[in-house]
């Protein structure tokens, strides 16, 4: 282990399609000369975090993702998991497959866009996060094919069923922590760009299910600042939060909303870009001051 | 608490015995800081004689963890025993630091090379 | 309390008790142990749960069962609810949903309640006193220290789908253990150099039979997550030693297993111990510098 160049990582947190902001961080610090030597995603930022890993560039990857994330993907209902809430002592429950959205559409198109590609092969170090659900923790999935690790990082409970990996039936890995920056830490990254979003309150709660997601929302909110604050803390080096701040309200699934996700991250990153560029020791031009 | 510290190649094994709590914290630090500022920055705790860490104890292990990576080295466990672990565990510090089972794997953990 | 040199005064205690249901009578074991070791005690943190045996605590805990007796009480009045009609609620165009309202009709809760604080205020409390809420459109966390302790108790206590939210002066609280599940940070600001942080994790069932449960674990996994979160930041961030007392429950404990109070109380004591050679080091280390 030597004390070389700083090694950057960019950690995506979970936030859906706002995830997409990471593209335009990364625009920007390509443009910076700035390389990735890490990439960590959870949840919805898992498929942008692989997407990147895999080497595609940034309009390959908007095009990936308006392909891939669409509202139908979340529409297909499961009948026989519904039927299994329903009546559950009529059809055996089984939390195992228990989703109320057949994930055959989502699957469909993560194979179309990640194929056989693997975890550990990637141009760029790769680690998606979930959570494992007979303990609540972290779990890091650093091997295996992209496909299952990105089903698992997502399988947002009552949305889509576990995923098994292993042996252990992971959920989405929000639960656990929704922007995992411990991932960057344990990893050995030096600077940390991490970008990250809170649940959205409802409007109006009018129905059980809202009210679950609203407080699961206060909850998931409260845990990703305290870890936040902690990882601030307990890391050696820089953690670089950037928030992209949207003016108009972006919806789970408003892929048509993409470009202005994108331009809004560039912005955000671009804020961060001078103090970036002292930390890793690069002048006003973008080379080494060395 | 008792300290014992020896040098297997590169790496530098740190054997606790003891409690590492706000009593005892300083003086590990002392221990642990001395071994870093003499370049020694491959750092193995080795903990199976320690059964008891207070806040305090984890505050030690998180500044030389993050001494020893600002220095191009590490801070990594051993022998981790399983109240200490409960606590590693509730303050996320199992999420963070390297984790081994043995002194011996976290040696053969580190890179085989110069200091 | 960082062990810098001979502590120049009897460090500052605080006792922090946290959320946890029905779990929260564990604290009942700890505390005898904390008084049997003559433990001064400075401040007392309640929250949800907790709530109840930090106010029995401020009011200098006797050795009578007057905690055991409301906890059973409480647990009681839990037994009107239906855990399926929890479930239920999640398909909403089939069954309706009210979210303000609740499955348990508060007003006998609010008399057992009425009859156990009558009308004690938070300030007269002997010891001082801090109750946690949450704000319930905010998500934040509100620390109630003036004021009738029925009021603090029942908005702390105001766990969501349980007992409808409860409003204090302009805001409409909720569950504590919401935003601050484990209150660490209210000791810290209290000015504690020792803080015995009592926390109250859910175990994770390991096996889910139904919709209600699979929802029960999401829950818990959530809320032991954010009271690690805050335990990790706050153990780091400050001078202050955090002496960590969580029992471990090898199951879930339901709201209304009251016939399992006097395993809880033991759990307590069992944790509690464990922290004992260290608090009677620390004692004994101010006493000899006085």
């Amino acid at each position: 282990m030597s004390a070389g160049p700083p090694r950057v990582a960019l950690v995506i947190g979970s936030g859906s399609v706002k995830c997409a902001a990471a593209i335009g961080i990364r625009s920007v610090l390509e443009r910076a000369g700035i390389g990735l030597d890490m990439l960590v995603g959870c949840s919805g930022g898992a498929i942008y975090a692989a997407a990147m890993a895999t080497g595609r560039d940034a309009g390959e990857i908007a095009a990936m993702a308006r392909a891939l994330w669409t509202r139908d993907v979340t529409s297909q209902r499961d009948n026989a998991g519904m039927m299994r809430a329903i009546a559950p002592k009529l059809m055996k429950f089984d939390a195992e497959r228990f989703g109320l959205r057949d994930d055959r559409l989502i699957m469909k198109r993560l194979r179309a866009a990640f194929g056989e590609a693997r975890v550990e092969d990637m141009r760029v170090p790769l680690h998606l996060t979930a959570t494992d659900f007979a303990n609540g923790e972290l779990v890091t999935l650093s091997r295996g094919p992209v496909v299952d690790a990105i089903r698992a990082s997502i399988a947002l409970p009552f949305a889509f069923a576990p995923r098994r990996i292993d042996g252990r039936l992971l959920v989405d890995g929000f639960l656990a922590d929704p922007m995992p920056v411990s991932v960057a830490i344990k990893q050995g990254a030096d600077v940390i760009v991490a970008v990250g979003f809170e649940s959205p309150y409802q409007d109006t709660v009018r129905s059980a299910s809202r009210f679950a997601f609203q407080l699961s929302s206060i909850m998931s909110n409260n845990l990703l600042k305290s870890r936040l604050a902690f990882h601030g803390m307990a890391h050696h080096g820089e953690v670089i939060v950037v928030v992209p701040e949207f003016r108009e309200r972006v919806r789970l699934f408003e892929t048509e909303k993409l470009d202005y996700v994108i331009a809004e991250g560039e912005r955000a990153m671009t804020a961060h870009l001078p103090y970036l560029r002292e930390l890793l020791g690069l002048g006003a031009a973008g080379a080494p001051a060395r | 608490m008792e300290i014992e510290i020896r040098s297997v190649e590169h790496v530098t094994v740190v054997s606790i015995s003891g409690s590492v709590d706000s009593l005892t914290a300083d003086t590990l630090a002392d221990a642990f800081s001395t071994q870093l500022r003499q370049d020694r920055i491959r750092l193995v705790a080795d903990l199976s004689r320690v059964l008891y860490t207070s806040s305090a104890g984890l505050r030690t292990l998180l500044s030389t963890m993050k001494d020893a990576r600002r220095r191009g080295g590490d801070f990594r466990l051993a022998s981790v025993q399983p109240p200490v672990m409960r606590v590693l565990e509730l303050s996320g510090f199992t999420g963070i630091l390297n984790l081994f089972p043995d002194v011996d794997a976290a040696i053969a953990s580190f890179p085989a090379g110069h200091a | 309390m960082s062990g810098a040199g001979p502590v120049p005064r009897r460090p500052r205690v605080a006792v922090v008790v946290g959320s946890g249901g029905l779990k929260c009578a564990a604290s009942i074991g700890a505390i005898e142990v904390l008084r049997r070791e003559g433990v001064p005690i400075d401040v007392v943190v309640g929250c949800s749960g907790g709530a109840i045996f930090a106010l029995w605590l401020a009011n200098d805990a006797r050795r009578d069962d007057a905690a055991d007796v409301f906890a059973r009480a409480l647990g009681g009045l839990f037994d009107a609810i239906d855990l399926r009609s929890v479930a239920r609620a999640l398909l909403p165009k089939v069954f309706g949903f009210d979210p303000d309202g609740a499955l348990l009709d508060d007003r006998r809760l609010n008399a057992v309640i009425r009859a156990h604080v009558g009308d004690a205020r938070l300030e007269d409390a002997p010891v001082p006193l801090r109750i946690v809420a949450t704000d319930a459109a905010t998500g934040e966390s509100v620390v109630l220290s003036r004021g009738p302790a029925f009021d603090a108790l029942r908005a702390s206590l105001a766990i969501p789908l349980v007992l409808p939210p409860w409003t204090v002066g302009e805001r409409r609280l909720v569950d504590g253990g919401l935003s601050n599940p484990l209150p660490i940070d209210v000791a810290i600001r209290e000015g504690a150099d020792l803080i015995v942080a009592m926390g109250f994790e859910d175990p994770i069932r390991p096996e889910v039979g139904s919709l209600a449960e699979m929802l029960a674990n999401v829950t818990s996994v959530t809320v032991n997550q954010l009271l690690r979160a805050q335990f990790a930041f706050h153990a780091l961030a400050h001078h202050a030693e955090v002496i960590p007392i969580m029992p471990e429950f090898d199951r879930p404990v339901g709201l209304r297993e009251t016939a399992r109070i006097p395993w809880l109380v033991e759990r307590g004591r069992i944790a509690a111990e464990a922290q004992v050679p260290y608090l009677r080091r620390l004692l004994a280390a101010a006493d000899a510098t006085r």
